[in-house]
């Protein structure tokens, strides 16, 4: 497997948090996502990664070649967009235009207006632009979307991108990330965070799962699907499955629960009920198991 | 010198060169009027408000060059909007130092400007212009780094007092500060200014990468 970014002891520290990445690889070619609750240390990792933090210690490689985040030629290729205010409040459209123009080779101005056109925000030309401040959440991450897809990179990391998105801006996202991948014929990557997976578990091939500092899991969702069952039941078998069960929920009735399929045999013996998880399931699954053993 | 402008321009869009050049035109018209008041008018009270207002509206003039170097200077801490961005951006601390360097020239011209125009009205308060110019650009450059806004804050009050203080100093009941003939402490006090202007920017330039980097840690 080609990686897009490898990274090794990999620590950033401050004083009330770790976060601590003895090993990483995120693959080339596919959409990432950094699941976790908040606080578990997905923007922290993201940016570190991307230069924007620095790492206390470890080592990265980018696209197995660039050791140095602060490459000029490296940068270029690395499309990074932050959770929220990631341009200055008082800026409009044709601030980002000329500002990006500037620092870019491969802004493309042309495509910014009309990617702003179709996410229906502000372009340089609205007249009477608003400025950041003056824009809702979603409106202001749109408008750092369009920017920074109107680049052209070979990698896309995005910190939260859905969260102040609606459902429907939310799918297109989705739809505009395909594309991406589509057109890098597998050149291209993304790695993106979120807490909230529902959404865009469509957009996810690789899910990296963290929880307080530290990764927990990680490998291709299909994988991770195959890994884990949900087991159900009725609560009277409850206490016989619930060694086997990595997290659960119990009420008068039911149970359900996150476990391992090498143990789907001896659940199914128990008179559990076991099924293939969705990345939500997963995800609530092994974030709970985290903080139940943390 | 393009590259300079350029790595400005990434900082601060198009708004603070807008902001910059709005407030310059804004003080120009004030300016504008109230030399002709004081020129026009024969009544004694009106001249004397005139002669009194001016200086102290010099004072603006120098404050117009501090805003695109201020803008800058904010644009490196962690608790402003825009920050990940442009430290995402290739070459980021290199930018952030030409940025400055550059903010600080666009200052000395819009001081120079103004204080080449009003020699030819008061030689005297273009010097004080010049000398409250730079020394507030240098001060600024000097302390732009700091963390706490109060520490970027504190010395511009210094220079702006001091610059009162001279004015004061200098004045006398009988000779306003418009006709007086420069000499001595008014040039003097114009290349003290320079003195620290060419401090401030040597330094904060020589400390721009060193502290961009540091921020974000």
């Amino acid at each position: 497997m080609d990686s897009v970014i490898s990274a090794k002891g990999f620590t950033k520290k401050y004083s009330k948090f770790t976060l601590d990445v003895p090993e990483l690889d995120i693959p080339k070619g596919f959409a990432t996502a950094l699941i976790g609750a908040n606080g578990a240390g997905k923007t922290t990792l993201i940016d570190a990664l991307c230069g924007i933090i620095h790492a206390t210690s470890g080592e990265v490689t980018y696209f197995n070649k660039y050791k140095d985040i602060d490459s000029t030629e490296l940068r270029e290729k690395i499309g990074y967009c932050a959770s929220s205010g990631f341009f200055p409040q008082a800026w409009k459209a044709k601030d980002i235009a000329i500002s990006m123009e500037l620092a870019y080779d491969s802004f493309d101005r042309k495509k910014f207006e009309e990617l702003c056109g179709q996410l229906e925000v502000d372009t340089e030309h609205t007249k009477k632009a608003r400025a950041m401040y003056k824009q809702s959440d979603g409106n202001r991450m749109r408008t750092a979307l369009a920017a920074v897809f109107a680049r052209e990179t070979e990698l896309m990391v995005l910190d939260e991108p859905g969260s102040s998105l609606d459902p429907l801006m939310r799918d297109r996202l989705c739809d505009r990330m395909r594309e991406y991948l589509d057109d890098g014929e597998g050149e291209k990557s993304i790695i993106f965070s979120t807490h909230n997976i529902a959404d865009m578990e469509n957009a996810a091939d690789y899910a990296v799962f963290m929880d307080a500092g530290k990764i927990i899991e990680q490998g291709f969702v299909e994988d991770l699907k195959e890994k884990y069952v949900i087991a159900r039941g009725e609560s009277a078998g409850y206490d016989e499955v619930k060694g086997l069960l990595l997290s659960h929920n119990c009420n008068r009735t039911v149970f359900d629960g996150l476990a391992l399929s090498e143990n789907q045999e001896k659940l199914s013996e128990m008179g559990a009920a076991c099924e293939r998880p969705t990345l939500q399931q997963l995800s609530i699954g092994l974030l709970k198991y985290a903080e139940e053993i943390r | 010198m393009r590259r300079y402008i350029n790595d400005f321009r990434i900082f601060t869009g198009k708004t603070a060169l807008i902001t910059a050049m709005w407030s310059e035109l804004a003080v120009i018209v004030l300016f504008a009027a109230l030399i002709a008041v004081h020129t026009l008018t024969d009544s004694e009270t009106i001249r004397g408000f005139c002669e009194g207002f001016i200086p102290m509206f010099c004072t603006l003039i120098p404050i117009i060059g501090y805003i695109p170097c201020n803008t800058t200077f904010n644009l490196n801490r962690a608790v402003n909007p825009g920050y990940k961005y442009f430290h995402s951006l290739p070459d980021s601390a290199g930018r952030f130092r030409r940025a400055l360097t550059a903010s600080s020239v666009i200052s000395l011209a819009l001081v120079l400007i103004w204080a080449g125009a009003l020699w030819l009205w008061s030689p005297t308060i273009s010097m004080f212009v010049v000398f409250m110019g730079l020394s507030l650009k240098g001060t600024q450059n000097i302390f732009g780094h700091a963390k706490s806004g109060l520490g970027m804050f504190l010395p511009m009050l210094v220079v702006i007092s001091a610059m009162g203080f001279l004015m004061g100093f200098t004045s006398t009941d009988a000779d306003s500060l418009i006709y007086m003939k420069p000499e001595g402490i008014f040039y003097a006090a114009p290349a003290a200014g320079a003195a620290i202007f060419v401090v401030g920017t040597v330094y904060s330039a020589a400390l721009a990468e060193k502290k961009w980097r540091r921020e974000v840690d």
